[in-house]
């Protein structure tokens, strides 16, 4: 695509762009010679000719090669200067600013063509230095600088030619995760290797407090000491005085102020003690500045390792699978893999996508996931998910999930959130040193006064400034992370996912919990128990429950999968069914055979104007006296049966309720169900709140109204219909086995489907609170106790390296207590 | 006395920054970057390793 460079110069037909004769490419069409400046142009030709898009070519209205005019001006597509770049894309831009790069994931690449003009449009954007484009990833790494462009422009330009271009956030966190990792450590690594050096000159030091010392000792220790203290202050303290102006100037005293400080007067008043004779305390000017970088790294790492977790997860997952075409099979790439093939498993292979099996038997080992040792037995039916392991049947199974919509894509995708999430831990080290640090600046300034006041001026700068040394708790920037990182660790041993740091925190206030009845409180397992209809005919109930079946096929609702799994256990064939429509709360409508099948409670038949007969009716209470769910069933406008689910709690369920209720919290259950069903459950469960017979909505207005009154509501769910619930809760938790939504609103995810861990959960987090509050508590006390010391000028290097080892071991065996 | 002292100060100085700068070396190529992940290598199929 250079120039032409003879004169005989011709234009390319697809992209208009200057080509030189000899250069240029001939094809013989049928409607005529047609010459391009590339292959990629030629090929996309020829396809837009095949596709019979001809007229394309009459009605664009570029009349200038390559590129469309409004996007080859100088001006950038936003008018006037350059706006700044939105906050949201600022995480994905890396480099300076003469030089910015950011990774971008392009949506509508089809072709080696497409490449080439993204290419081409990117470096001819103004500012944009270079564009590389990875055909087979589409993804694209883009620099430019940062004066001339701006991402969003660029994102925008991109836009403008048809494709939608979005920063590459996986890649992009694994990045700069990593180089902050990397920074971390350099940091951290450096301030320990000094510190390690400044520890042992400093006991060197202190011996001489004890045993006296040659003052000409001293003072090259002291030397040393400086030269291996500065460049832990210089280099690994940088960030920590940088956050402290930022901090300062919106007005905040963080928690960086707090270290600065310390670390600067304590730096600052040795050296002037150094050159008056007195004693020196750079051990822990370092040392304050190496524990809290310990803490930032221990944090980072954490992060960084969950991310790494997920990425093996991702990698277990095969990347063929063998579709099955009637007598062939041929192994795709599961990205080729439609939602409705059919794959096939064979003994001991790993399931490449999640589907439902439709012919064999199996077992599955499903540890990966839901973290489950027992192979789970999957039969015609059941539900397989991506990742797991086949045992020792051959099964083929139908795709329902591909992509980013599989179970482990979207565990992962949550394990990425969840590590993005801000920890609300910083804040509270921050909101506590909001008070402490004025507060020691008062008592520093109060016994500056005082000194000079009623003594003289010489030690009087030398105590405030003491003061302000011993003052800072450097085992503040451990207390919170370490604690969390040890409470989310023992969560996960657990198999309890917190989508992030906030939700530790507001679910340790829990004081109320909602547990919906079906799938949460009861094994989830509901079985048709009874089969009765209102005609006589001996097959009568066959009928009855082939059609209730047919019209529950595509139903997710376990009522609905219960009657389906049932009516296949009896050999019933089933029918097809169309127009299947969920009506959360109350039922399923389906066409079968043309008819209009309503499945579900009796207020849905009642709309429909279907008459119930008496006979039925005294055989749902009966029913229902039973703790039975009861279905009905009609066809067109006739009442046909109904049909008795059993639903019984789960053998955990008693358990966990008095843990709970032990916990201090309040316990309620919220159903779909009628009242006796609800009753009964509650009964055996040992739940006295018991709300029955509420509706979807009416389930997140019953949490609502809960939160209203002043409590902190959580609400463990795992249907469609407690989505909402889920989200005005104030937290959601979701049950694995439960509905994709569900666990999509929900901020706990518990991948056992066992109610213990729900005050599992609870348990863990306020414990992990605890622990936090009690190593801040901790990370100050020592300090504090010293100040009396300090403030009567008595303070000396071995009570301010005593109060500052003390409080971080303190801290950090605190926290392993979670584990 | 007091310079052997210095001497033997000096000595362990320059050792630990002999360390120090082995470390940084370390941390630049890399060598901490992925303390997770080879540990688990050998249980990959057959696919190389991913180059970056």
């Amino acid at each position: 695509m250079t120039m032409a460079t003879s004169p005989a110069v011709v234009s390319c037909d697809h992209c208009l762009l200057p080509v030189g004769d000899r250069e240029a490419i001939h094809d013989e069409r049928p409607e005529g010679r047609k010459t391009f400046c590339c292959h990629a142009c030629r090929s996309i030709y020829r396809m837009i000719q095949d596709e019979g898009l001809a007229d394309f070519y009459a009605r664009r209205d570029w009349t200038t090669a390559g590129i469309p005019v409004p996007l080859r001006g100088e001006a950038p597509p936003v008018a006037g200067a350059l706006s700044p770049e939105p906050e949201s894309l600022l995480p994905f831009i890396r480099g300076d600013h003469a030089e910015k790069e950011a990774s971008l994931l392009i949506d509508g690449i089809r072709c080696a063509s497409c490449v080439c003009l993204l290419e081409k449009v990117l470096e001819r954007t103004r500012g944009v230095i270079s564009a590389r484009i990875g055909f087979a990833t589409h993804r694209a790494t883009v620099r430019w600088n940062g004066e001339k462009a701006t991402l969003s422009g660029i994102i925008a330009r991109l836009r403008s030619i048809g494709y939608l271009a979005r920063p590459f956030s996986a890649a992009e966190q694994e990045e700069s995760l990593r180089l902050q990792n990397r920074d971390l450590l350099l940091r951290f690594g450096t301030a320990a290797f000094f510190s390690m050096q400044l520890m042992i000159l400093s006991f060197g030091l202190y011996a001489g407090y004890f045993q006296g010392i040659d003052p000409a000792t001293r003072r090259w220790v002291e030397y040393f000491s400086l030269l291996a203290c500065t460049p832990v202050l210089a280099y690994s303290g940088r960030p920590f005085f940088r956050g402290a102006i930022r901090g300062i100037r919106n007005g905040m005293l963080n928690m960086d102020v707090l270290v600065s400080l310390g670390a600067a007067s304590a730096y600052t008043l040795s050296v002037y003690q150094m050159l008056g004779g007195g004693p020196v305390y750079f051990d822990t000017a370092a040392m304050i500045i190496t524990l809290v970088l310990l803490g930032r790294y221990l944090e980072s790492l954490a992060k960084h390792r969950a991310s790494q977790a997920v990425h093996r997860l991702l990698a277990l997952q095969p990347r063929e699978a063998r579709v099955v075409h009637g007598q062939d099979r041929a192994m795709v790439t599961t990205s080729e893999v439609g939602k409705g093939d059919l794959i096939e498993i064979r003994p001991g292979e790993t399931i490449p996508l999640d589907g439902i099996v439709r012919s064999g038997a199996t077992e599955v080992d499903e540890s990966l996931v839901t973290g489950e040792s027992r192979p789970a037995e999957r039969t015609v039916g059941a539900a397989v998910i991506g990742g797991s392991m086949n045992g020792l049947g051959t099964i083929m199974v139908e795709v329902i999930h591909v992509g980013q919509e599989t179970v482990l894509a979207r565990i992962a995708d949550l394990v990425e959130r969840a590590q993005t999430a801000a920890m609300p831990v910083q804040r509270l080290a921050d909101r506590i040193s909001a008070y402490f640090v004025p507060f020691v600046l008062l008592l520093s300034v109060a016994t500056f006064w005082y000194w000079h006041r009623f003594f003289y001026a010489g030690p009087s700068l030398l105590a405030a400034v003491s003061v302000l040394v011993i003052a800072c708790p450097c085992a503040l920037g451990m207390a919170t992370p370490v604690a969390v990182l040890a409470g989310m660790d023992a969560a996960a041993r657990k198999g309890i996912l917190f989508k992030g740091g906030d939700v530790l925190e507001r679910m340790h206030k829990v004081n109320s919990i909602v547990l919906d009845k079906t799938g949460t409180l009861t094994a989830g397992k509901v079985r048709v128990s009874k089969v009765w209809s209102v005609a006589p005919e001996p097959d009568a109930d066959s009928v009855l429950l082939r059609i209730a079946a047919s019209a529950e096929q595509g139903s997710e609702h376990l009522l609905g999968e219960a009657i389906v799994a049932h009516a296949r256990e009896q050999g019933e064939v089933l029918l097809d069914a169309d127009a299947f429509k969920a009506l959360p709360g109350q039922g399923a409508s389906a066409l079968v055979d043309g008819q209009r099948i309503l499945v579900g409670r009796r207020p849905l038949l009642e709309r429909e104007g279907i008459i119930i007969p008496a006979e039925m009716l005294a055989q749902a209470e009966r029913l229902e006296r039973d703790g039975r769910t009861v279905v009905y069933v009609s066809r067109s406008k006739d009442a046909l049966g109904i049909i008795g689910l059993m639903d019984a709690p789960k053998p955990d369920a008693a358990a966990a309720v008095r843990r709970l209720k032990r916990a201090g919290v309040t316990v309620a259950m919220i159903t779909g169900d009628n009242q006796e069903t609800a009753q009964i459950i509650g009964e055996r469960t040992g739940i006295d709140l018991v709300r029955s017979g509420v509706l979807p909505e009416g389930k997140a207005e019953e949490v609502l109204k809960l939160r209203r009154s002043g409590r902190v509501v959580a609400m463990a769910g795992d249907g469609i219909n407690d989505a909402p619930a889920l989200a005005a809760a104030d937290v959601g938790i979701a049950m694995a086995s439960g509905t994709d939504i569900a666990m999509e609103s929900a901020d706990v995810v518990i991948m056992r489907s066992e109610l213990t861990g729900v005050a599992d959960a609870l348990d863990l987090s306020r414990r992990t609170f605890r622990v936090i509050s009690q190593n801040l508590f901790w990370a100050f006390f020592y300090n504090l106790a010293a100040i009396p010391l300090a403030m009567a000028g008595f303070l000396n290097p071995i009570i301010a390296a005593a109060a500052m080892a003390v409080s971080s071991i303190t801290v950090v065996l605190n926290s392993l207590r979670l584990r | 006395m007091l310079w052997t002292i210095i001497a033997l100060i000096v000595l362990m100085f320059f050792l630990g920054l002999a360390a120090w700068l082995v470390f940084l070396w370390a941390a630049k190529t890399g060598q901490f970057d992925d303390i997770e992940r080879p540990k688990h290598r050998m249980m990959d199929d057959d696919d190389p390793p991913p180059k970056s």
